[in-house]
């Protein structure tokens, strides 16, 4: 090593240092925003609490049929396992604390939701939950729901003021793959991209793949808008809408690729770093080997 | 019986050559044609890819053209795809994904079309950096090298307009914001817009509009100044590296006949098969997932193409400001995509008429220089290429910051950052590389294998390797390009064994005088080495008698040439090392 | 350079490129011509392999092609047909070619006696323009030059007659009373969404306008707006806020709603806009807020515009702050 390189060394060392130092604090600047996820904004209408205003299953028009939920031996279980996994962040009665907001009024089909896929337990308070191994069983995690939709919101008697139930049946054997194409991309993939690969939001904040989501859960992340995402009514997309959006998702995201290896659906940005790194640098192999090196 | 006719058909086509000479007089052209010589470093073949990457888009995109339909006029699918089954959509989407799902061929040509864009573009800008590295684009080339990056500029152009054409989701979302950008020129920029567009967004006529430029303007342009490009290439004559004997007024390399025809020709086909690979095998701009094109629909992860992903990055990671005059408003995006852009190509099109200002250079020069011996320049480039792949960097900052698990807000700020603070960094450091490969001889060259004499009593005794003239081609060492400093050579490190290794022969060999020293320096060495040490059996490489004695082949083009020493210890002694074809001025 | 006549010499002599490029000397010229490869045999066979592999790749081109076609394959054999004669041909080129090395001479590309020579044959012109003939050719340039101008005229039909630069160019179709309706024409109702619900609205009878696209929003049950501007609590009623879709940076549809967050994103360069705060913008290359609709609820429950919006909607221009 030359002295002019180690001359270098120095100043280029501290230089990379700053570089990885103010990376590491703009990403933890991220992470800690996103604590927001957890604790609604200063401000903002308490949006986890949809009381009065929520419209509820009303008949089935083909495609998601929606069941009342079952009070009873369900609900029993239901509350053990949720003192035991939940009631930390999300107190005993599921009335919320400072970690976690309230989880009543809810309803079954945004618990179910985010147990099934395994958000819940949160792995890691200061992120946006991931998608990981459910700890509960498709059973056990019905139960739960069940018990947090017994509990009643202060002031209502009743079903009413519940969020949506868990569906019974999806049906997607009259969904049009075409119109659901049309909703989704009125709808969906401005966040979860054209291919369902998920994209991002703010502040570290991101809409999921929806690689790996069954109908099940896509049907109650409709309805239910878990975290960032909007809460879509019956109102707004039907029963048979939703159905043809499930129908269409399962398709997009295991798609015709006809043209060949598709290179991850991402798009342009993988397909000019092929371009350029396979395609150019190929040929200037051949280059290499046709001309001289010297 | 078969001589015969081969016979009269020689007869018949030199029959038919005289004709054509006679009316045509291509004889002596045509040999100067023949003989041309282009040099054989493989930095040369650079351009080649993208030359021959746009006839295959030629060819790829007539058959596109007789299928496409530029209309942007609605109508419901009912073709073979399911999933757009009853679907609006303009008819140059519908005709679209009929080329790709009802033609035989249409897919695979489509996506080799693309793909040869893609290299198009690439291949340019390789080319363009070895353009500007080695200072090819130094005077007589200065107009070449604007026709080249006037070139690029219209390959840019040219691409955006075609990828376009299909009308999709992605594609269309760029018609949207290539639409803002310009309209946000002052003064004209509405109007131009309207122009170009059939009337406001989202206008009547876009496709039709962009179909005619994409196929036919822009086309013919980059064929009339790609012409020209080359024209004046073969009339300027290729430049070349020094060494091998290459001096500022002749060119060393293979001819046009038969040589460089078929290294060139067999080159295209190569550029046609890696596309044809890509083409079939790696799905690309896959429409049909996409859906057709409705300006109330957006995706998230949507970029342009990479060739434009640098000005979407721009508008990225520019800050939201805009100004405003009394009753009118320079928007936002005109600075990012107009003046940076404008800004960057002035540069780059100012750049030899600055470059020669600054050094004060106006001579002819026809030798290449290698990077390493203009620091300056160098730097100035790399750092130029870093600003650009930080601006495409920040074109993907979503993928990126879902890739690596972070916020777009931080990507975007260290990016901002990083496009003031990366380039400096590394144009310095491209700058010190190139003082460190100047400062040390042997930088970059291929040290001469030695052959490990074993004597009786288990001394050990080096010789550097008689080669066979055909590695001496490879193994022939760059000429030093004449700098301003003289550099002293690190002594060779003495053997043990003396007398070995005499050190005049390393000296020989380290500052590698005129001659490439492989035969001229082992002949001394081996005379005096191993077969003074007794019992040693003589290990060498020359020709058994009988044999022709073998000959590095480089300094036998003049026609005065010393025959001298073709002794039992092989070579010709290369006494012409010292002559005008010492190469280098 | 010794050598100064050109290749197109008219003299009739031979140039530089007449003799052997390289030596005059047989046996070196003889060595120039052997072929490179130290094993031709080999590089024979190889180069033959190519050939026939691409003689081969041709049938099942065909073959596929007869078949109703398959991208792939298509591609892979197209790829042993170009690469196996292109491969052939460099590796004919590289070794079994006449060895070299070559050398020509560059041409003189000028000398002084030419430019002097060129200089004298453009001076035969000059009577032409002498005395009262400069005046001609002053009127030629002029006429030249207007030809040229107003043979460009014709390209002002590209544009479709009735279209101006900033006439209804961003005003939308918004009225006072308009009724708010989704993309299929049906009115929206107060109770169509829930909060933390968006969707894209426009005004009755204008589904298809590009520039009255409007993302509807609830963002709470109650009125909702900037603490420093009261005035616009009128604006939103039960909670639902009405802002255009179109991005004021590039004109992108704002689809993005972060129901948590209580932000608008915009996909294409990551815009971010305040929902609470009448969409200011907060993050990204934005300059403008984006546009708000005023809302009412008329006597049916139905979601009606208040008044039109305030500005002109979508990216800025050179004209836009004197609409």
């Amino acid at each position: 090593m030359t002295r002019r390189t180690r001359q270098m060394a120095l100043p280029a060392l501290l230089v990379m240092g700053v570089a990885a130092v103010s990376i590491v604090l703009f990403g933890s600047t991220a992470r800690a925003q996103s604590t927001g996820a957890a604790a609604p904004q200063p401000g903002a209408p308490a949006t986890t609490v949809p009381a009065g205003s929520h419209n509820h299953a009303l008949g089935n028009t083909g495609g998601t049929n929606y069941q009342d939920t079952e009070l009873g031996a369900g609900a029993a279980t239901g509350k053990q396992l949720f003192v035991q996994a939940c009631s930390s962040c999300h107190g005993t009665d599921a009335e919320g604390s400072a970690r976690a907001p309230t989880l009543v009024g809810l309803g079954s089909a945004a618990v179910d939701f985010w147990v099934i896929t395994g958000r819940m337990p949160l792995e890691i308070p200061s992120q946006q939950a991931m998608r990981k191994n459910p700890i509960f069983s498709v059973t056990q995690a019905k139960e739960i729901a069940q018990y947090v939709a017994s509990l009643q919101v202060p002031g209502y008697v009743g079903s009413v003021a519940q969020g949506p139930s868990i569906p019974g049946s999806i049906d997607l054997s009259q969904a049009n793959l075409a119109q659901g194409g049309e909703l989704f991309r009125l709808n969906c993939s401005t966040c979860h991209s054209l291919t369902a690969n998920g994209g991002a939001l703010s502040y570290g904040a991101f809409a999921p793949s929806l690689v790996p989501d069954t109908p099940l859960e896509i049907a109650e992340a409709i309805r239910t808008g878990p975290g960032n995402m909007p809460r879509f009514t019956i109102a707004q997309l039907s029963s048979q809408d939703e159905a043809d959006i499930i129908k269409y998702v399962k398709y997009i995201t295991h798609p015709q690729d006809r043209g060949g290896f598709n290179l991850g659906h991402v798009g342009p940005t993988t397909e000019g770093f092929i371009g350029i790194v396979v395609g150019v640098g190929v040929l200037m192999l051949a280059a290499f080997w046709i001309g001289d090196r010297v | 019986m078969r001589g015969k006719a081969a016979e009269a058909g020689k007869k018949a086509a030199a029959k038919q050559g005289r004709d054509l000479d006679e009316r045509l007089g291509l004889a002596s052209a045509g040999r100067w044609m023949l003989n041309y010589i282009f040099p054989d470093h493989w930095s040369f073949m650079l351009g080649e890819i993208a030359l021959y990457s746009f006839i295959i888009l030629l060819l790829t995109g007539v058959y596109l053209a007789f299928f496409f339909v530029d209309s942007a006029h609605e109508i419901i699918y009912h073709g073979s795809y399911v999933p757009l089954q009853g679907v609006k959509m303009s008819e140059a989407y519908a005709s679209t994904l009929q080329i790709s799902f009802n033609l035989r061929a249409g897919l695979v040509i489509r996506q080799m079309h693309h793909w040869a864009a893609l290299i198009f573009i690439g291949a340019i800008g390789i080319h363009m950096c070895r353009i500007f590295f080695t200072g090819a684009f130094r005077k007589p080339r200065e107009i070449n090298w604007t026709i080249g990056l006037t070139l690029m500029i219209l390959a840019l152009l040219n691409g955006f307009f075609g990828y376009s054409l299909p009308d999709d989701l992605i594609s269309g979302g760029g018609l949207r914001i290539f639409y803002s950008v310009f309209e946000s020129i002052p003064f004209v920029g509405t109007w131009a817009m309207e122009l170009l567009y059939g009337g406001p967004y989202p206008g009547t006529a876009v496709l039709s509009h962009f179909y005619v430029i994409h196929v036919f303007i822009l086309p013919l342009v980059i064929l009339g100044l790609l012409s020209a490009h080359l024209a004046i290439i073969m009339r300027q004559h290729h430049t070349q590296f020094p060494g091998k004997g290459a001096t500022e007024t002749n060119v060393v390399g293979t001819p046009m006949w038969p040589g460089y025809m078929a290294k060139s020709g067999g080159y295209f086909f190569m550029t046609m098969a890696v596309t044809a690979l890509l083409g079939g095998l790696a799905q690309i701009n896959p429409i049909w997932l996409f859906g057709p094109y409705d300006p109330i629909r957006i995706s998230t992860f949507t970029q342009p193409d990479w060739y434009i992903g640098w000005l979407d990055g721009a508008l990225r990671l520019w800050p939201n400001w805009e100004t405003h005059f009394p009753g009118h408003i320079i928007a936002n995006t005109f600075y990012p995509a107009v003046i940076l852009p404008g800004i960057i190509f002035n540069i780059l099109y100012a750049y030899p008429f600055l470059e020669a200002k600054l050094t004060g250079d106006k001579a002819y020069h026809n030798l290449l220089q290698r990077p390493r011996d203009v620091p300056g320049r160098t730097a100035f480039g790399a750092g130029f290429l870093a600003f650009f792949f930080v601006l495409l960097l920040g074109g993907s900052e979503d993928v990126i910051a879902v890739a690596f698990d972070t916020s777009v807000q931080s990507v975007v700020w260290v990016l901002r950052v990083g496009l003031f603070a990366i380039p400096p960094i590394v144009g310095a450091v491209a700058y010190l590389l190139c003082k460190e490969l100047s400062a040390v001889p042997s930088a970059g060259k291929r040290p001469l294998a030695n052959v490990i004499v074993r004597s009786v009593d288990g001394g050990y005794a080096a010789t550097p390797v008689e080669l066979h003239p055909l590695e001496a081609e490879h193994h022939e060492e760059l000429e030093p390009a004449p700098v301003g400093h003289v550099f002293v050579p690190e002594p060779e490190p003495q053997l043990v064994t003396a007398g070995v290794v005499s050190p005049a022969s390393a000296a020989e060999r380290t500052d590698r005088g005129p001659a490439p020293a492989t035969s001229a320096a082992s002949a001394p060495v081996q005379s005096t080495s191993a077969s003074d040490i007794p019992g040693v059996r003589q290990v060498s490489r020359q020709g058994t008698p009988g044999e022709p004695a073998p000959r590095s082949g480089r300094h036998l083009f003049f026609p005065r040439r010393s025959h001298g020493g073709e002794g039992p210890n092989g070579s010709n002694g290369d006494g012409a090392g010292t002559g005008p074809d010492s190469g280098s001025d | 350079m010794t050598d100064v006549r050109g290749p197109h010499d008219p003299s009739g002599a031979p140039g530089p490129s007449a003799a052997p490029i390289g030596t005059t000397d047989t046996e070196t010229y003889a060595a120039q011509l052997s072929v490179a490869a130290r094993n031709p045999k080999r590089v024979e066979l190889v180069v033959g392999a190519c050939f026939i592999l691409a003689i081969l790749s041709v049938f099942v081109l065909g073959w596929i092609y007869t078949q109703r076609g398959n991208p792939q394959i298509e591609g892979a054999m197209l790829f042993v047909l170009f690469g196996g004669i292109g491969f052939g041909m460099a590796a004919w080129g590289k070794y079994l070619m006449p060895r070299g090395p070559f050398v020509e001479e560059r041409e003189v590309l000028t000398s002084e006696a030419d430019e002097q020579a060129f200089a004298e044959t453009l001076k035969r012109g000059q009577v032409a323009i002498e005395g009262r003939r400069s005046f001609l050719l002053k009127l030629f340039l002029a006429a030249s030059g207007l030809m040229g101008a107003i043979l460009l005229f014709p390209l002002r039909s590209l544009t479709p007659a009735g279209a101006s630069a900033n006439g209804p160019f961003y005003k939308t179709e918004w009225k006072p009373g308009s009724l708010v309706v989704d993309e299929s024409n049906n009115p929206v109702h107060y109770s169509t969404l829930d909060v933390g619900g968006s969707m894209t609205v426009f005004p009755y009878g204008y589904t298809d306008s590009e520039d009255d696209q409007t993302l509807l929003i609830r963002a709470s049950l109650k009125p909702v707006a900037p603490p420093d501007q009261p005035e616009k609590l009128q604006w939103s009623p039960v909670g639902y806020l009405a802002f255009s879709k179109l991005c004021t940076h590039a004109g992108c549809p704002v689809g993005q709603y972060e129901a948590e967050y209580q932000k608008l994103l915009c996909p294409c360069h990551e815009s971010t806009f305040n929902v609470l705060d009448a969409c200011a913008v907060v993050f990204g290359p934005a300059p403008r807020p984006l546009p708000q609709l005023p809302l009412t609820l008329d006597s049916n429950g139905y979601l009606r515009a208040l008044s039109s919006y305030g500005e002109p909607v979508g990216p800025g221009f050179w004209y836009r702050d004197a609409l």
